[in-house]
């Protein structure tokens, strides 16, 4: 452990973070916390060394495919050392939920993170980000175009708030109690990350944690040949520019400025010079100059976005970084821009814990990404990359956190480690494909290449934890595990066409969940990718099923109604539909979806159904470049996990493995945990 | 636009008011509970109590359409939504 980690906030940090917090306050995002929690001085003795590396996705049936073949010689010697299990992952397998089943070390009932998406019932079903949550800010000062929040008395206006969606104790708040220190990188599931009360634990938010913009990751593309008017897709922005004498003039758009009574996107210009004999262009952004060649990458470039203020208010400032990246320059310029992340050395919000931490990071590492999702599977999604170019960002984002993890050991030096790696997830979702049925958008023959990509990616893990176990083997547990595996997705199935051609959704003609189903009539409904809810009246706002027999009843009738769905070929669409009430325990299971739809390997949720839309029909192919998932049947999708130390559970899950690192430190297993020690039979 | 006021149209002198005016039916009972709470709260007539409570209605009513979009696209940015 370095002490510089724990230092106490100079007096520079504390101004630039004061100022940093009227701003971020502004656009709702969580503010850094001015003091840290200060760490006892007292000399303490080296606490044991526990190492987690969190794979997402790591798929069992591959992995052990692999071993076999003598392609994962460092998995293999793991397995042989300690042992290797089949994880099971939680109920539904969507990697916030099943992280936060590692995090509180119980189920969702723990910590109510039950889906992506979740509704609000009061709106009757609004639709929002579970993980965090905004709350809008209430009172402001009306000053000309402006609404400024006074938070000090007598105004106390409240400004707005994003709250952790995750509730519970997480197992790290137990370690920091009983002194023992943890490092947690990149961690999903903890945006805004939690607060550690002793100033012995210390975190990195990842998945989860946005952009400046305040989205899970925003591009901006910008063509010659681009559409007019720009094209606002969910994570892309595309627009046209045009040429005079060979430079184009562009908008950078940055977060909305709220303190105006009508909030608008701040924006910096920016110039495009383009010389087509050289195929380059130069970028002229704030006074920095970039220089590009065709398929060129910018290194990261900071941007500073000018919130301006009422006249005497001194304008307030957001810093955020992006890079560019030319992707032809002739016929069209095409030139692409990462989604703006947060600046690590300046950070307009609080993304780590202590909020100084990211800074400290940043001292070492430089700049580098810090919003949750890294990979740009939303430009290669909406066509704005080839497979090749995806590929190419994709392992930009592993060699930028393989530099993290070279970092994150150089700065431990007892406690715990946690570190986690999302290329496995993120590019198996676009490039895993494990059958010769045809694939959604490839030929069968790329579509092999591409899995060939992920199996490399595997090898690459490997020799992560090669390197690991050559470092910490002799001193460390070290565990390796992922949050669900992977399967085919070729096949969707829109749950709430199927509601309505069923009857429980009406009217019969509905377009959708949030357009225009009528309420007074509709006894159930499809939110988010895996999540059932009846219309229940006293929950709803709108609420008609009695939460007696009737619900009771209604409950019943789906279940095996769903179960017997059979696509046109004869096969089983979905695996198994769980009742919530008797799957989940603890005080969030009462916020719960009534049904959580366990999908058979080769199904999900429809594109459409996530946000309650509706099809014509109830299910179609899948024709997205998105060609694999995991939010299927808790059974379809496991998990691994690899230990250096014999692992005696038969059946473990992802809830054990808290239960795990503190037993590793002589803490009992704490009443909120549901969970056992991996290392108990 | 600003709404209409029976009297600004009289102080004006038209038989036609500004804009033009649509009507609405409401319950009797209704109509003399809105009267006697806009003549507590301080409002000239009913006219401008219903006016007011119609505008402030909508407002939030917009705005929160507004807001369904909004987040809606940004649930779109994660990659398992489209």
């Amino acid at each position: 452990m370095t002490h510089e980690d724990n230092k106490n906030l100079n007096r520079r940090e504390f101004l630039k973070a004061s100022a940093a917090t009227t701003a971020a306050l502004s656009i709702g995002l969580p503010t850094k916390k001015i003091y840290a929690a200060r760490r006892t001085t007292v000399r303490r003795n080296q606490a044991k060394k526990v190492v987690v590396i969190g794979v997402d996705g790591m798929d069992p049936a591959l992995s052990e495919q692999m071993m076999s073949a003598g392609q994962l010689p460092n998995f293999d010697k793991l397995r042989r050392l300690g042992g290797y299990r089949h994880l099971r992952t939680s109920i539904p397998p969507q990697s916030p939920v099943a992280w936060a089943n590692f995090i509180n070390g119980a189920g969702p009932g723990s910590h109510g993170i039950f889906d992506f998406i979740h509704r609000d019932p009061k709106r009757q079903c609004f639709p929002f980000y579970s993980g965090a949550p905004q709350l809008p800010g209430e009172g402001y000062w009306n000053l000309s175009n402006h609404k400024l929040q006074l938070t000090f008395w007598p105004f106390n206006h409240k400004p707005p708030k994003t709250l952790q969606g995750r509730k519970g104790v997480p197992f790290w708040d137990y370690l920091d109690e009983a002194g023992i220190i943890s490092k947690v990188y990149y961690i999903p599931s903890n945006y805004p990350p939690t607060p550690s009360k002793y100033g012995n634990h210390f975190c990195f938010s990842g998945m989860g944690t946005p952009d400046l913009l305040q989205t899970h990751g925003t591009y901006q593309y910008y063509s010659s040949d681009g559409p007019i008017p720009t094209k606002e897709l969910g994570g892309g922005r595309q627009s046209c520019i045009f040429f005079e004498d060979n430079t184009a003039k562009a908008e950078l758009i940055g977060p909305h400025n709220t303190f105006l009574k009508r909030p608008k996107p701040t924006s910096v210009p920016f110039l495009i010079h383009r010389d087509n004999r050289a195929n380059a262009a130069l970028i002229e952004i704030q006074g920095q100059k970039i220089l590009l060649k065709q398929g060129q990458w910018s290194d990261w470039v900071k941007v500073d976005f000018r919130l301006v203020m009422p006249a005497l208010i001194p304008d307030e400032h957001l810093a955020g970084i992006c890079r560019f990246y030319l992707q032809e320059t002739s016929p069209n310029l095409q030139l692409y821009v990462s989604p703006i992340n947060i600046d690590p050395t300046d950070p307009a919000a609080q993304i780590s814990e202590p909020s100084y931490f990211v800074e400290k990071m940043s001292d070492k590492l430089g700049l580098f990404h810090t919003t949750g999702f890294q990979e740009a599977y939303k430009a290669r999604v909406h066509d704005v990359f080839n497979d090749e170019e995806y590929a190419e960002q994709a392992e930009m984002v592993l060699q930028e956190r393989l530099k993290s993890l070279q970092y994150a050991q150089e700065n431990y030096q007892d406690g715990l480690l946690f570190f986690y790696f999302s290329s496995t997830d993120l590019q198996a979702h676009l490039f895993w494909w494990d059958s010769n049925e045809k694939h959604p958008v490839r030929s069968t023959s790329e579509a092999r290449k591409y899995f060939t990509h992920i199996k490399e990616l595997y090898r690459k893990i490997d020799d992560v934890i090669g390197r690991i176990l050559n470092r910490y083997g002799q001193e460390a547990t070290i565990i390796v595990l992922s949050d669900h595996g992977f399967a085919n997705f070729g096949r969707q199935f829109n749950l709430n066409t199927w509601l309505r051609d069923n009857g429980y959704l009406q009217p019969a003609y509905a377009g959708g969940v949030l357009k225009d189903t009528d309420w007074s009539a509709t006894r159930a409904y499809g939110l988010g990718i895996n999540s059932l809810y009846l219309n229940l009246k006293g929950r709803e706002r709108d609420g008609i099923v009695k939460p007696s027999d009737e619900r009771e009843q209604l409950l019943r009738e789906l279940i095996n109604k769903l179960e017997s769905v059979r696509d046109t070929n004869g096969k089983q669409v979905i695996h198994k539909v769980h009742r919530t009430d008797n799957a989940y325990l603890g005080p969030q299971a009462r916020f719960a979806p009534d049904l959580i739809i366990g999908y058979a390997r080769g199904y999900r949720a429809s594109w459409a159904t996530c946000l309650g839309d509706i099809t014509e029909k109830i299910l179609l192919d899948n024709d997205s470049a998105w060609s694999a998932d995991h939010c299927a049947d808790v059974s379809q999708v496991p998990g691994v996990v690899f230990c250096n130390r014999p692992i005696k559970a038969d059946a473990p899950a992802l809830i054990d493995l808290a239960p795990t690192i503190l037993a590793e430190y002589g803490l009992k297993t704490p009443s909120s945990m549901t969970g056992k020690s991996l290392f108990i039979t | 636009m600003p709404a209409c006021r029976a009297s600004t149209c009289r102080q004006a002198g038209r038989k036609e008011p500004l804009y033009k005016m649509a009507k609405l039916k409401i319950d009797s009972h209704l109509y003399d509970r809105a009267k006697k709470a806009a003549q507590a709260a301080g409002y000239p007539g009913i006219n401008e109590f219903v006016t007011h409570i119609i505008e402030k209605e909508l407002a939030q009513l917009e705005t929160t359409e507004q807001d369904d979009e909004k987040v809606a696209q940004q649930l779109r940015g994660l990659g398992y939504i489209e």
